[in-house]
């Protein structure tokens, strides 16, 4: 009661016992927040202890809409064929079944074979291990498929086992059924809002959850309940393609870094567990006390002026080396740890620390596979499926990126970290116009390829490394593109769709395998949400998927509730047997 | 003189002032005087765009009541239809137009329409499916040709949903050829999306 009523003036005006009382309040508040984010993370570092494993998720986002009819493809002769050929149009869209079986025009064109580039015959023809499962009818596609034919790095992982696709993939609300004859008159709350609209299908295959305002990725929501399997100061959460929404998270904010992978190790310190510089800068052993004119050996362990009086190393028993890195990092620190009366000058300072801290971090990593001439081990992987500056002068963009993600994943031991989430893009699928150029390096075929081989290349540096088994990755894009092209030329596009096929690969992989279920390929009926342009309405939602992805990095059910909320809407469990009845049976979770 | 404790006394004062404020709010709003007021002033002055009709026109097509125009409209909005292809303005303006009639429909229904041209022009003219509601574009308009909304060419416009609040319209302009220099483009597609080429080198030249 004192503390609502009593005899002073102006209450609108609170006075430093209302600011005392008010603040002291909100900070109990919050101090038990953190306290609770702490107790978490000792708990999941507990529990971690046990586990000694290592497991990497990597998230291949092609932006602006792939293309996916004409990655996984049927062929040969069957229903599901004629509808392909028909829809798409001779000449205009469709990728000819002669084109499967190919000869690579050149050497730059040529496609490693595991001892040399060669430029032999090869086919982009599969035969998936579960024929039958995937057709929306009996013998729709006949077991008779093929991927693109820049997709032919992706067609040797599909038959190594190491790769499978899970066909008309794609978001979905999943309180009501959606079919054609209800798309147009369902409730929109039924629907994921704004279909076809590339920023809000970006931000909902991220997300993973379509009738909610956005607040987290489902990568970033994985990284926040696992971030306990982490010791190291570094994020779970690694982009090489910038901000992105499916890293979003409370607590594990996304490092970002470049595809040059050009953050240099820090040098000029000493301590710390395993070289690393966060150890060396939070060892209080190693911190020094500044005293100008202190004794060496005394208790002040920084005595510059008396150690260089009497010739001996001024920052000897500090955590600087006395080399010139190591002046420069001591006057930084030395800057950055001044004391600051405003709270946010004291957190701003901090930022820098974190940033500093994470750029050893990185930096100690990636010189884990550095070459002595700047060069590094694993180029030797992306020069084979890049052959003979393939897209000349340079490996596209994609394929360093991956390239820095197989780096970071070769440099582990530096980051302390046993779970790791990358995040690589590829741009340039939002293809209106000119989608099939007749060239292998431009239009969707060059994006295709580029993919292709980034991806295989990946696959390859993973087995060097022995870490094929702990890696998963897998493609994502806004959507799918209608089966129609917007014109009847050779210059005509395909607009924006809806359920897309995607891949997975990785060595936890069951491979070889078309999940899910084909689409039916009928125009202006069938799955056709509406209209006459072959928009299919996904049969797999993202959630489905996700989840098995989830259970595989560590995520036990309950936490698969959180990440995907949406989950049992679609499907009662992980069980073996609903996998198999659902025909979601793709992954190895031990 | 105040009493030595004197909380519960103020606390009961001031439940009773509230009791009385919130019976004079209960009166106050439920006055007839002051729905008409407010619904008055809610209406909005004649030179803005009037609001979307809701109600769909009773079947048959044939519009009765005097509210709607003979394409089934608010008399405003079939003005604004109206002035589609006029000489009196730039064809850019016909796409503003056009993205005038989405902003009323999302405002309408919460959202812009979805789909290619077929869809949206089915979606804002009330003809998606039957008894649909609101209509915010005449039917059977003479600016919509094959369910598709044409430009002042003939050629059918290309809706480009960058996001649910930003949409490129396209006209293939003079030459009718979508995709050339001469096209005219209302909100342009960020680089690397639509027909906008890229910014950066995604793509390998």
């Amino acid at each position: 009661m004192n503390l609502l009523l009593r005899r002073t003036e102006d209450r609108s005006k609170p006075n430093r016992r209302d600011f005392m009382l008010q603040s002291s309040a909100a900070s109990l508040g919050l101090t038990s927040i953190v306290n609770s984010l702490a107790q978490m993370k000792l708990i999941g570092s507990a529990a971690a202890q046990g586990a000694g494993d290592y497991k990497a998720l990597v998230c291949f986002f092609n932006n602006g809409g792939s293309d996916a009819n004409n990655i996984l493809i049927p062929a040969g002769s069957s229903p599901a064929r004629t509808a392909y050929s028909n829809a798409r149009g001779v000449g205009v869209l469709e990728i000819p079944d002669s084109s499967f079986d190919f000869t690579p025009a050149n050497a730059a064109n040529g496609y490693w074979t595991g001892s040399a580039n060669s430029t032999a015959q090869v086919s982009s023809r599969i035969t998936p291990i579960n024929g039958g499962v995937y057709d929306p009818s009996v013998n729709y596609t006949n077991n008779n498929m093929a991927l693109h034919p820049g997709a032919y790095p992706l067609k040797t992982m599909f038959a190594d086992g190491d790769l499978s696709f899970i066909a008309n993939v794609g978001t979905l609300v999943g309180t009501q059924a959606v079919t054609r004859a209800n798309f147009n008159t369902l409730p929109s709350a039924a629907k994921p809002p704004q279909l076809f609209s590339h920023s809000d299908q970006q931000v909902q295959w991220q997300s993973s959850l379509p009738d909610q305002p956005f607040s987290r990725g489902w990568g970033g929501k994985i990284a926040d309940l696992l971030s306990g399997f982490n010791t190291g100061d570094l994020s779970m959460s690694v982009s090489i393609a910038g901000v992105n929404s499916f890293q979003v998270s409370y607590g594990q904010p996304a490092y970002f870094m470049n595809s040059a992978g050009s953050v240099s190790a820090l040098t000029g310190f000493t301590g710390g567990l395993t070289g690393s510089y966060g150890g060396a800068l939070r060892n209080p052993a190693l911190q020094p006390d500044y005293n100008p004119m202190g004794v060496p050996g005394s208790s002040t362990k920084y005595t510059p002026l008396a150690a260089l009086r009497s010739g001996a190393d001024p920052l000897a028993g500090t955590n600087y080396q006395h080399t010139s890195a190591g002046w420069r990092l001591r006057a930084i620190e030395q800057i950055m740890s001044m004391q600051h009366a405003s709270l946010f000058d004291e957190g701003y300072i901090g930022a820098p620390e974190s940033a500093r801290v994470t750029e050893g971090l990185v930096g100690n990593a990636l010189a884990q596979t550095l070459n002595p001439d700047g060069s590094n081990t694993m180029d030797v992987h992306w020069n084979n499926w890049f052959p003979n500056g393939l897209f000349n002068p340079r490996i596209p963009d994609v394929a360093n990126q991956m390239k820095v993600v197989a780096r970071m994943i070769a440099g582990r031991s530096q980051l302390s970290n046993t779970r790791q989430i990358f995040f690589v893009q590829l741009g340039g699928w939002d293809t209106h116009t000119s989608q099939i150029t007749g060239s292998t390096i431009t239009g969707q075929y060059a994006l295709i390829n580029q993919m292709s081989r980034a991806v295989r290349a990946f696959k390859d540096a993973m087995v060097t490394l022995g870490m094929w088994n702990n890696v998963l990755c897998f493609s994502a894009s806004d959507f799918n593109r209608t089966l129609t092209p917007n014109k009847s030329d050779a210059t005509a596009g395909s607009d924006h769709a809806w359920g897309s096929h995607m891949w997975i690969a990785g060595g936890s992989v069951k491979g070889g395998k078309i999940c899910g279920k084909f689409p039916d390929l009928t125009i202006n009926g069938g799955i056709d949400c509406t209209g006459n342009r072959g928009r299919w309405i996904p049969s797999t939602s993202t959630d489905q998927v996700f989840a098995s992805v989830a259970k595989w990095f560590g995520c036990n059910d309950s936490q698969i509730g959180t990440v995907l909320p949406n989950f049992t809407r679609f499907q009662a469990d992980l069980s073996p047997t609903t996998l198999a009845n659902k025909n979601l049976d793709f992954l190895n979770f031990s | 003189m105040l009493p030595k404790r004197p909380g519960p006394y103020i606390l009961t004062l001031l439940l009773i002032v509230l009791l009385v404020v919130v019976a004079w709010m209960f009166q106050a709003l439920s006055s007839p005087e002051l729905a008409e007021a407010v619904s008055r002033k809610n209406k909005l002055p004649s030179t803005q765009p009037a609001e979307p009709v809701i109600a769909a026109p009773p079947p048959g097509g044939t519009v009765v009541s005097p509210k709607y125009s003979s394409g089934g409209v608010d008399f405003e909005l079939q003005a604004k239809a109206d002035s589609l292809h006029s000489n009196e303005h730039s064809p850019q303006r016909d796409l503003e137009v056009v993205a005038e009639f989405l902003d009323v429909y999302a405002r309408a229904m919460g959202g812009q329409p979805i789909g290619d041209n077929t869809d949206i022009t089915a979606a804002i003219s009330g003809t998606q499916y039957p008894g649909q509601k609101g209509r915010v574009f005449p039917k059977n308009h003479r600016s919509v040709r094959d369910g598709k909304l044409v430009d002042r060419w003939g050629e059918p416009l290309w809706f480009h949903p960058n996001s649910g609040n930003s949409m490129e319209i396209r006209s293939a302009g003079p030459d009718k050829q979508l995709f050339t220099p001469d096209d005219v483009i209302l909100n342009p597609s960020p680089g690397g999306y639509g027909a906008t080429p890229p910014t950066s080198g995604e793509m390998p030249q």
